[in-house]
């Protein structure tokens, strides 16, 4: 038997992919030449990508200032904004996310669910926060009579996070508009991916921030509007790509790292000026901090990607060495004084999710990456968080080698660069084209890179290794994804909206590990090799655009050369479930017949229970206990070493396969090669006719010397 | 009287009660047993005509172990419920079985059966008093101490440089930590030893004598604790090495009989400490103000709240 995990297999099919061409190309002569393109696949992925239209990445343009004020955890600002009417519609209004207003009060729309579902705010206030929005004017003109808040999601009239800007002259197709804005940000203590945590200051979500205008058809719309939705506790965010200008002044002790790149500093008495500078991005956050210390180290491509792994990449995607290869970036690091020790593990962590993701997806566009370690206790509230060209990490005092993080955390949060930041899904609608598209990508990585991660509790700061004690074998990131599978079992379906979902957990579940576990199956059904190809042609087809779960459904298809509705009809759109099984298995002896019998000679009466010839009719039921159906083989064994391998649909709740041989069925394969990683329970997948509770056996005497020890403690405290 | 040698008088005790080791052996195994019942029930429906178990013999791989918590997480809420309630009763009775086993400890002469569960009704009321003023005692000085560290670390992390700082520097923590459990526990034995010692009868009073005879000899004390705990952890270790390295002791019954020495020895082990602990006490403390015949017991008040 094949002792491999599925993680395992995938491993090394990219571990193939990658260092095939390496064994077989070393010359350098060799790795200088164009790729064959030598399949009809290659030249479908050129024309792919030769049809990717150029991005309308200057839709808006902001141009900010802000001013810290670290008295009143405020932020003073006003910007103004260009936004052009791309589209075809006559635009009457324009609506913005003031999304620091879901920390106004318990009545915001994002604090009635957070205490339904998780935690309440917490009654301090310094707790809160507030957008509040003093002066408009559009065309120079004042505007202030016509803004209003709405509440399209819930009507909640207490719920301040979208603003109505009426807009006296509409707004004619391929015209502009120019608005100003004065507005006053109050920081909440760091909630929710923002706020301040003593003399640091996070500023996420902290200006208002213009909507997405959608024409019909545009996203599967039927009429064109704006795409403005309320802060929710589980949703995140979605705006137009375009370019920032943001000048930042501080007190003159502090340091700031901001999306984009530094342009200059300008002094003041007791004051410092930053100016930076965005372009192709969605959205700008910054970090101002008296207590940081800042590292800038740089990636370069060279030091981290080899030849032969470029050679891989470009004969995979039939690319040219300049369409495949990386740019260098400057890394700016704010860490944390007592955790600058683990820099170098976020500074190789960040350059293999940089390596890795530009060669499957193509290169990082950006000069500049800014990577926060959060503050001491705010991992949970500002790490692990992302935003263009910025992302938030998250570290632990005494984290062994073998841990997932910090390792894990900052992966990810630089994959959102792609998903998120370079592929700008609705995030409030679609998250697991973010998130679960990032948990699959992250989790490749991670178990490229790192062996099995081991599980720790910890005691009093210090880790414990639980795997040591419980002889539970470390997991592999697609083996931890697939919790999500098993513990959602068809509960919700993983495209809702994401405030429609049973809980938090459920959402969590939908748009992380379910989704990348789906994203697993689809490899395995269509080959690793197809897939990967689709993956980047959907990066590359989607940059700086906003695609939806149609759009990727319909890459992967003409990729592959299948339709895959009912793949994505099931488990993608619907909450379909996979469980088979093998429910019963019997083989009855023929040969030991004993009645009257129809033969040559006619009507006979046969006794051949002391033959010695033997045939069998064995039955096999499987059945399918899920909600969905999937191709799937199954495997039969008999005792004379014979072997039957049939197909099926799943189409049914159960089928019976029949077959008379002169052997026994020691042994039934549901999915024997493993395919099947959506099946929720694999226990169950496998008979054999051979009794054994060895193991069964085993596990119970372990269990009840381990409960007998711990009685035995319990007992020994009182005699 | 040297730790040492009181230590070895109190293995000798112990190893003549072995009817009173067997009485706490069996009331061990049969809870454990009802207790695994249920969860060798799954094992045996999900694995013993499945070819995932030859994948999880020695090692449980970790798609396997989430599959079988998942899918029996309804089970394991009924079998969590029936495991409390086993451990309450368990408890229970092994709360009854102290005073009999102490009993039997500190008397001059083996105790029948009879007299062992003779002891045990007796003593019931005043050593569940002495044992909860103990454990509310001890509860208050660990959670003390426990917050204390919590919140000593949590310092020590904002003010050193990550794994830079020495990974021993906890260690200090932990060592005093054992031994300010090492003392609360040792101050529950004596109290308890101090009822069953006939004076006094009040438990307030003979948790102050408990606490005030630990106070006195904290050093033996920690040595006899550390002997105690040495020799059982020492051979139940060999004895658990033994079994996953020797090949011939890797079948069922392998695991099973080298297990169940392991609980007999820590049993065993238990009761010497503690005999040994009746000794040293008795020798330490004046005859006069402690031991008085076992065989004289004292009367029982009417109301039992007059323990307290």
């Amino acid at each position: 038997m094949l002792n491999v995990t599925k993680g395992e297999l995938e491993m090394a099919w990219f571990c193939w992919l990658i260092c095939v061409v390496a064994l077989q190309e070393t010359s350098q002569e060799d790795t200088q030449v164009e790729p064959q393109r030598f399949s009809p696949i290659i030249e479908l992925v050129q024309a792919l990508n030769q049809d990717t239209e150029e991005p309308d990445s200057s839709r808006v343009r902001y141009r900010i200032r802000a001013e810290l004020d670290t008295e009143m955890k405020a932020i003073k600002g006003e910007w103004v904004l260009n936004y052009h009417n791309a589209s075809p519609d006559t635009i009457s209004d324009l609506h913005f996310h003031l999304y620091m207003n879901a920390f106004k009060n318990e009545r915001s729309t994002f604090a009635l669910e957070n205490s339904e579902s998780y935690q309440p705010l917490p009654i301090d206030e310094h707790s809160f926060g507030y957008v509040d929005v003093l002066d408009m004017k559009v065309n120079g003109l004042d505007a202030m009579s016509q803004w209003t808040f709405i509440q399209p999601d819930d009507q909640n009239p207490y719920d301040q996070t979208v603003g109505r800007l009426v807009l006296s002259e509409p707004l004619a197709p391929d015209s502009s508009v120019e608005v100003t804005c004065t507005f006053v940000t109050k920081l909440p203590r760091a909630i929710a991916r923002t706020g301040f945590h003593n003399d640091t200051y996070f500023a996420a979500q902290w200006f208002p921030k213009l909507g997405v205008w959608e024409t019909t058809g545009f996203r599967n719309r039927n009429e064109p509007g704006w795409n403005c939705h309320q802060f929710h506790a589980n949703t995140e965010f979605y705006a137009d790509y375009g370019e920032y200008e943001v000048v930042i002044a501080v007190p003159d002790d502090f340091d700031v790292g901001c999306s984009g790149r530094l342009m200059r500093v300008d002094d003041a008495a007791g004051s410092k000026t930053y100016t930076f500078s965005a372009e192709k991005v969605h959205d700008v956050a910054w970090l101002a901090s008296s207590e940081m210390i800042r590292v800038e180290r740089r990636f370069e491509p060279d030091q981290w990607v080899t030849d032969a792994e470029l050679q891989a990449i470009m004969t995979t995607h039939g690319m040219t060495r300049e369409e495949a290869a990386l740019a260098p970036v400057d890394l700016i690091f704010f860490m944390q004084p007592e955790h600058e020790a683990q820099l170098d593990r976020h500074f190789r962590a960040v350059c293999l999710a940089m390596k890795y993701f530009g060669l499957w997806y193509g290169a990082y566009p950006y000069p500049t990456l800014t990577c926060v370690d959060p503050p001491y206790g705010q991992g949970r509230a500002i790490g692990g968080m992302e935003y263009p060209t910025l992302i938030t990490m998250g570290s632990h005092w005494l984290q062994p080698s073998d841990a997932r993080s910090p390792e894990g955390v900052t992966i990810h949060e630089f994959g959102h660069q792609y998903w998120y930041g370079l592929v700008g899904n609705n995030e409030f609608e679609e998250s697991w084209l973010d998130e679960g598209f990032n948990t699959y990508s992250s989790g490749l990585i991670m178990d490229l890179v790192h062996p099995p991660r081991v599980t720790y509790a910890r005691f009093n700061q210090v880790p414990i290794n639980i795997n040591r004690w419980t002889r539970v074998e470390p997991y592999t990131d697609e083996q931890r994804t697939r919790v999500s599978l098993l513990r959602d079992n068809g509960q919700d379906a993983v495209v809702r909206n994401g405030w429609e979902y049973l809980n938090r957990s459920s959402y969590g579940r939908n748009s992380y590990g379910k989704p990348a576990t789906m994203l697993h199956q689809l490899s395995r059904e269509l080959g690793a090799e197809t897939f990967a190809r689709a993956m980047r042609i959907y990066a590359n087809k989607y940059r700086y655009k906003h695609p939806t779960s149609s759009d990727y459904q319909e890459i992967l298809e003409q990729v592959a050369g299948r339709d895959l509705d009912w793949f994505f009809d099931q488990f993608i759109y619907g909450h379909k479930t996979i469980d088979y099984a093998v429910r019963s298995v019997s083989s009855r002896d023929l040969s030991k017949a004993i009645g009257y019998l129809e033969t040559d000679q006619g009507r006979e009466f046969v006794d051949t229970s002391g033959d010695d010839t033997s045939l069998f009719l064995s039955t096999i039921t499987i059945q399918n206990k899920g909600s969905g159906s999937y191709p799937v083989d199954i495997e039969i064994r008999f005792d004379d070493d014979h072997k039957e391998t049939v197909s099926w649909d799943g189409s049914y709740p159960w089928i019976k396969f029949k077959y008379t041989r002169p052997a026994k069925v020691t042994e039934v394969v549901i999915d024997p090669t493993e395919k099947l990683v959506i099946d929720v329970n694999t226990l169950n997948n496998s008979w054999r006719s051979k009794y054994d509770n060895t193991t069964s056996r085993a596990w119970t005497i372990r269990s009840l010397i381990t409960i007998q020890h711990i009685l035995q403690t319990l007992s020994g405290v009182l005699s | 009287m040297n730790f040492l040698t009181a230590y070895m008088k109190g293995w000798a005790r112990a190893l003549a009660l072995p009817h009173i080791a067997l009485i706490k052996w069996l009331h061990n195994l049969l809870f454990a047993a009802m207790l695994t019942v249920p969860f060798a029930g799954l094992l045996q429906n999900d694995l013993d005509h499945s070819l995932s178990a030859d994948r999880l013999l020695q090692t449980v791989p970790y798609d396997i172990y989430t599959e079988f918590t998942i899918h029996h997480d309804g089970a394991f809420s009924s079998i969590h419920l029936a495991l409390m309630s086993g451990v309450i009763v368990f408890m229970l009775l092994a709360w009854f079985l102290a005073g009999g086993t102490l009993g039997a400890l500190s008397a001059e002469r083996r105790p029948t059966t009879a007299e062992f569960f003779a002891d045990c009704a007796k003593y019931f009321w005043s050593m569940s008093w002495v044992t909860i003023v103990s454990f509310l005692f001890g509860g208050l000085v660990l959670v003390l101490f426990y917050g204390g560290m919590e919140w000593t670390l949590a310092r020590v992390e904002i003010w050193s440089s990550g794994p830079k700082f020495p990974f021993w520097i906890t260690w200090p923590f932990y060592a005093i930590f054992a031994l300010l459990a090492t003392f609360v526990l040792r101050v529950a034995d004596y109290a308890r030893l101090a009822v069953v010692s006939c004076e006094p009868r009040r438990a307030l009073s003979a948790f102050v004598k408990g606490l005030a005879f630990t106070w006195r000899k904290p050093l033996s004390t920690l040595a006899l604790w550390v002997t105690g705990l040495g020799v059982v952890v020492a051979v139940v270790g060999a004895m658990a090495w033994a079994q996953s390295h020797i090949s011939g002791l890797t079948t069922w019954w392998g695991p099973l009989l080298i297990g169940q020495l392991t609980v007999l020895f820590r049993i065993f082990g238990r009761m010497a400490w503690m005999g040994s602990e009746v000794r040293f006490m008795t020798d330490v403390t004046p005859r006069a103000a402690v031991a008085a015949p076992v065989t004289e017991p004292h009367p029982e008040p009417a109301d039992p709240s007059e323990y307290f």
